[in-house]
């Protein structure tokens, strides 16, 4: 059952039918079932490749998610997942135990660079010119549009993004309520993403303006 | 596949979870609903860019705030200035004494994630430094064991800490003198759990 803090619950008897769902494509599974093999990967390819891609980032993506997929349809074939309704946290514990592994072997092969010459210790963070063009260009969009929103929810954003304040503190200082401070907190993330989005529409439309007039459209 | 269980997470839970701020059980069922729920992936995405473009806008706009009380208090920096010119001739070390009063900056080290290019953690060469280390999803213990090392592997720093709210915290009175480090958490038997990277600008 999901912690009711963390997800709201819509039915009772949904997570039970959730159970049964799992069970069923487990069962399938087991049978080496084609299509209960196409339902898994279907099912959790996007979800595996989600946590993968936000832990690790997007290198060796699709090799990682192919390998969770087999380590995860084996284990079941195998018979290790004893209860099928715990099919998720199943492959949660897969996945993670992926990511632990990934940064183990950073953190050996980092080391065994350091043996070998000292010169490969390090890598070079600086960005090439490309992506510090493109990251300070997403910067300066996001400074313009934080800019852009009124005074007390930028406050808000910086007080709760930036300098991660609990939003007791929060409250306290600014002199609002529990609720006043969801309220204004959420105005000002959905106020922050519709400006961002307008922005860059707005400098996109010039450009594609531009191509129209050197490129005549034949009639 | 219908999924009978479709339940979202709340904005609150997609917050806490984009600033490494939950766990326990909790974390583990929200991954699990994350892990089939498009939606709240979406979600958790959107909440991730606007956290991360906040941070970095906000770390443009923020010091200018801080800075204005300081700009209008001139006589401040004046009787300062003064003191510490004192201090030198009195014989004292002001170098270290610099160190020891000036408040540390805090550096909060996180594993990466994302599909951008991370950016690393940095502080300023000889400066006070308090490292934050968010130790979400390790295993727990009462005390780790915290080591920095430099670029070389030589070690820097050493300390044991006892974590509070996932975090483990270390203060360097002295700071590190300017390179790449490597900052490792260990468990009390000396296994190693997690390295963050830490760069010291001169």
């Amino acid at each position: 059952m999901i912690a009711k803090d963390a997800v709201e619950d819509t039915a009772d008897d949904r997570t039970a039918s959730g159970q049964a769902v799992w069970t069923e494509l487990v069962e399938k599974i087991r049978r080496n079932d084609a299509d209960g093999l196409e339902e898994l990967y279907r099912v959790f390819s996007r979800g595996v490749r989600f946590y993968l891609c936000r832990q690790l980032g997007p290198q060796d993506l699709d090799d990682r998610v192919h390998d969770t997929f087999i380590i995860v349809a084996q284990a079941i074939q195998r018979g290790e997942l004893r209860e099928p309704d715990r099919l998720m946290g199943y492959v949660r514990t897969i996945v993670r135990r992926q990511v632990a592994a990934q940064i183990e072997d950073n953190v050996i092969s980092r080391r065994q660079q350091f043996d070998l010459e000292w010169g490969l210790a390090v890598r070079d963070t600086a960005s090439n010119p490309e992506q510090a063009a493109i990251r300070q260009e997403n910067q300066q969009l996001a400074v313009r549009v934080l800019k852009s929103i009124a005074p007390r929810d930028r406050e808000i954003l910086i007080r709760f993004y930036l300098w991660e304040q609990p939003a007791e503190q929060i409250c306290t200082e600014m002199g609002l309520t529990d609720t006043q401070f969801r309220l204004l907190k959420s105005r000002a993330k959905a106020r922050f993403g519709e400006l961002g989005k307008r922005k860059v529409t707005k400098r996109l439309v010039p450009f594609s303006e531009n191509i129209r007039r050197e490129i005549p459209l034949r009639e | 596949m219908q999924f009978a269980d479709n339940r979202h997470a709340s904005d609150e839970a997609l917050e806490r979870y984009s600033m490494s701020c939950m766990a326990g059980p909790e974390l583990a069922e929200f991954e699990e609903h994350l892990l089939v729920c498009e939606t709240c992936q979406d979600r958790l995405a959107r909440e991730d860019r606007i956290r991360q473009q906040v941070r970095d806008a906000g770390a443009v706009l923020a010091p200018k705030r801080a800075a204005i009380p300081w700009r209008s208090a001139r006589l401040g920096w004046a009787l300062g200035l003064v003191a510490l010119g004192l201090a030198v001739f009195a014989g004292i070390e002001w170098q270290s004494l610099r160190r020891s009063s000036a408040p540390p900056a805090v550096i909060l080290l996180q594993t990466t994630r994302g599909t951008e290019s991370p950016t690393l953690a940095a502080a300023s060469a000889g400066k006070p430094l308090t490292l934050l280390l968010d130790l979400t999803d390790l295993q727990q213990f009462s005390e780790y064991k915290m080591e920095i090392v430099d670029a070389g592997g030589h070690p820097a720093f050493q300390s044991n800490g006892s974590p509070q709210n996932a975090r483990l915290q270390a203060t360097l009175t002295r700071g590190l003198a300017a390179g790449a480090y490597f900052v490792r958490v260990y468990t009390p038997a000396g296994e190693l759990l997690r390295e963050y990277a830490l760069i010291v600008r001169g």
